[in-house]
């Protein structure tokens, strides 16, 4: 894969406050040919590290302490409106994810995760 | 077949339950063809069906189901319509499909021959031009094939339609199939509706966008994009989006979408419909949380895990009467209240796991109108069924096996009971028969009545027909000529007739709710109609009971039968020529002596108490020894080598560990009376 594609490693910034997911995430994605580019622990922490890192992808988790996803979104989507944000979102929080589909993320990926499914969403994001 | 025998188990559950709702509900289409909301139904419940038939690789199954589906799709987008023919084949189908599953339920193969069944719903799939061919693949569930039929167009759509293409726009009819697993899928359509609404206006959605936001969609759902972008754009705009399976796309077709069978409200206004076509829009997006429907939360749990907890409950009410016997002998105050809590709690469990146990009488009806519309046609009568009291509960083992007699007297019922429709109006009865099965709680019993306003049971050709089979009337009364039917090998059918009327049965019946400690009685009306009332004992296996001694031994009465409790004296007896009698209550009642009914030692009466008990209407007089208390306790069942002796309901374990045996107060009284007959 890595071999046909001489193109960059695509850079990704995951926002998530638990830290098993993150490294769930990290391993799946650096196993697929992303690079991480920064991690995140709740919304407020994703909006300095995405101006400091200017990732090609966030994977934002929506329940997150002092910010959650979506505003976190939302605030990245006003400095930045070409940022591509997919949202990782815990069964049963349906209203949140469509806030997000509103407040433009390009997609979503459904806990617990499936790395197919993952790699397909990022894929597809990533285009 | 590696691991999927995990799911056996669930899948029979499931699979019980959809059959159960496909038959209840193609019934309820017959009767409302036009009802969408039932097709929709019967639909999910098939899909369901075959989805699981395909995953546990039962291909008979999946391919049986496959076919059925077609013709409910055929209902659903109006190609077909639902008549007695189509349905009659339906239910065909519905009955091979429950012969399947009881094969494989019991390990067998699923091998049956559905060939000739296929062809017949393929025959009516042909005939409405629909080419849903099955494809044999190993992914068949998945691969459903996706369309882009709209039904629910109406004059409006094509308005607004017309006056898009008059601006640059091309309307397109798009399906979509998310990832059948996917979660979240009312989200997922979301997202796709809201990436293709910044490139176009979605003007129709199916189903309507209210029920995509809740999710209440097949695994696809279909809308109408009005866009200026041409039809691969569009696809790969869609792909884009993870987990969506397949993507149909089409430019609108105007002559072929409008279905020509529905009318149409012809549409007045014309000038601002551009207008709907924003506020149609807005309408998709605007919606911000779904809205949740509210139901009751269940979970299915083995039975033999109720049972097992059924058991464990009785076994800590036989060990805190121990307790409690302990302590009053002992004289433990301290244990006295820790003990009133147990107490407490221990009833408490025990009426939950009761409850537990406890079913609907509906359970029991379900099957019952589908069974009699399949009947009358085959009869060439008309019959309809009332039921009553579908919300009274029975224990699950009365439950489960009251049905089969119930049936049986069902069948009796339309056979031999409803005459035919011409003959009823020549007897000035309505042409449609009624068959009335009523169920209520009666004390501690449940009463289950059926009756229809048939024929009657005529003594007279009763009375020809048992004395033909050897069978003596001699000296009996009309009604007692009736109970004859119950009689074994008795058949009062000129002609055996495949659905009843093998002169099997009745006795049968009889048995069977006997063996339910129930009874049951018929009450029958030359030209008017029969009634059979069957009683039914809640059979709990924790009762309330009176402890009585006799001849020095204690035994336990069902508490429920207990009329009265008098003191006795031997002067209150009167000696007639059946034996002895008892004023009570301005009548004379008949007269049981324990002691003797059980061949027991009578010599020392210290205290004699006359116990008055209800058995059916009747009540009788049982004369014990000595009361001794009132006592909660457990039935256990007498083991096969006592379980010969009728007098005997079961034994329980006292306080101290000693046995008592429960009475049979029906046997001992009545088997009192035949015996001095």
């Amino acid at each position: 894969m890595e071999g046909e594609k001489l193109k960059m490693a695509k850079r990704v910034l995951i926002v998530d406050d638990a830290a098993f997911m993150r490294i769930k995430l990290k391993d799946i994605l650096e196993k697929n040919g992303y690079e991480v580019a920064a991690e995140a622990q709740n919304g407020i922490e994703a909006v300095e590290k995405y101006k400091e890192t200017q990732p090609d992808l966030v994977t934002m988790d929506i329940t997150m302490p002092e910010k959650d996803g979506v505003e976190a979104l939302k605030e990245i989507k006003s400095q930045y409106p070409n940022a591509v944000v997919l949202m990782c979102s815990a069964m049963g929080q349906q209203s949140m994810v469509m806030d997000a589909i509103r407040a433009g993320a390009i997609d979503f990926i459904v806990k617990p995760f499936d790395t197919e499914r993952v790699i397909k969403a990022l894929d597809k994001a990533s285009q | 077949m590696d691991d999927n025998s995990a799911y056996r188990d669930l899948f029979f559950e499931e699979t019980d339950s959809n059959l159960e709702i496909l038959n209840e509900e193609v019934l309820r289409l017959e009767q409302n063809p036009e009802d969408t909301e039932i097709i929709d139904s019967i639909f999910r419940s098939a899909h369901t069906l075959k989805g699981m038939a395909a995953t546990m690789g039962y291909n008979t199954m999946a391919k049986l189901t496959h076919s059925v589906e077609n013709v409910f799709e055929l209902f659903k987008s109006k190609k077909a319509k639902v008549d007695t023919e189509t349905v009659s084949l339906v239910f065909d189908c519905l009955d091979t499909l429950t012969d399947i599953v009881e094969a494989l339920r019991a390990d067998e193969s699923d091998e049956l021959d559905i060939a000739n069944l296929v062809s017949r719903l393929e025959n009516v799939a042909n005939q409405k031009n629909t080419e849903a061919a099955y494809v044999e693949t190993t992914t068949e569930t998945k691969s459903k094939e996706i369309d882009l039929v709209l039904s629910n167009l109406e004059e409006s759509d094509f308005t607004v339609i017309n006056q898009a293409e008059q601006t640059d726009y091309q309307a397109y009819v798009i399906t979509v199939k998310v990832d059948s697993d996917s979660f979240m899928k009312a989200a997922r359509a979301f997202l796709v509706m809201n990436k293709l609404e910044q490139e176009g206006d979605i003007i129709y959605t199916e189903p309507s966008a209210d029920k995509i936001e809740e999710g209440d969609f097949e695994d696809y759902f279909k809308m109408i994009l009005l866009s200026k972008l041409d039809q691969s754009d569009i696809k790969n705009n869609i792909l884009e989006t993870s987990e969506i399976d397949e993507v149909q796309i089409a430019i609108f077709d105007k002559t072929q979408s409008l279905r020509s069978d529905k009318k149409v409200p012809v549409e007045a206004e014309v000038s601002n419909e551009t207008d709907k076509v924003k506020d149609k829009s807005q309408d998709v997006s605007k919606k911000e949380t779904p809205k949740k429907s509210i139901s009751k939360q269940t979970i299915r749990v083995d039975l033999t895990r109720l049972d097992q907890f059924m058991n464990l409950v009785s076994e800590l009410v036989i060990h805190r009467t121990r307790l409690e016997d302990l302590s009053e002998k002992e004289k433990l105050l301290e244990l006295s209240e820790p003990l009133t809590e147990v107490g407490r709690i221990t009833t408490e469990l025990q009426e939950l796991v009761l409850q537990l146990r406890m079913q609907p009488f509906n359970v029991v009806l379900q099957r019952f109108p589908r069974m009699l519309r399949d009947l009358a046609n085959e009869l060439g009568k008309e019959i309809q069924l009332v039921t009553e009291g579908e919300d009274t509960e029975l224990d699950r083992t009365v439950i489960s096996e009251i049905g089969e007699p119930l049936i049986h007297l069902l069948r009796n019922s339309a056979d031999h009971g409803i005459e035919m429709p011409d003959e009823r109006e020549r007897l000035g009865k309505p042409r449609l028969g009624t068959v009335k099965l009523a169920a209520y709680p009666e004390g501690n019993r449940v009463v289950v009545t059926l009756s229809d306003d048939g024929k009657g049971l005529n003594p007279e050709y009763i009375k020809a027909s048992a004395e033909k089979k050897g069978v003596s009337t001699l000296g009996l009364s009309d009604e007692e000529i009736q109970q004859l039917i119950f009689h074994p090998g008795f058949s009062t059918a000129a002609k055996v007739t495949g659905i009843s009327g093998r002169g099997v049965g009745m006795d049968a019946v009889k048995e069977k709710i006997s063996s339910l400690n129930g009874t049951i009685e018929t009450v029958s009306e030359v030209g008017k109609g029969t009634t059979f009332k069957i009683i039914l004992p809640l059979t709990l296996s924790i009762i309330q009971a009176l402890l009585v001694r006799t001849g020095g031994e204690t035994f336990a009465l069902p508490q429920a039968i207990i009329d009265k409790v008098n003191r006795f004296d031997e002067e209150e007896a009167i000696q007639v020529h059946q034996g002895e009698v008892y004023k009570y209550k301005d009548t004379t009642i008949p007269i049981t002596r324990l002691t003797n009914a059980l061949n027991l030692d009578d010599s020392n009466y210290t205290s004699p108490h006359i116990i008055i008990v209800s058995i059916g209407d009747e009540k009788h007089g049982l004369v014990v020894d000595e009361l001794v208390q009132q006592k909660e306790i457990v039935i256990k069942k007498l083991g096969k080598e006592l379980g010969v002796m009728k007098q005997f309901l079961g034994a329980t374990i006292m306080g101290d560990g000693s046995i008592s045996l429960i009475l049979d107060l029906t046997s001992i009284c009545k088997g009192r009376k035949e015996a001095k007959q």
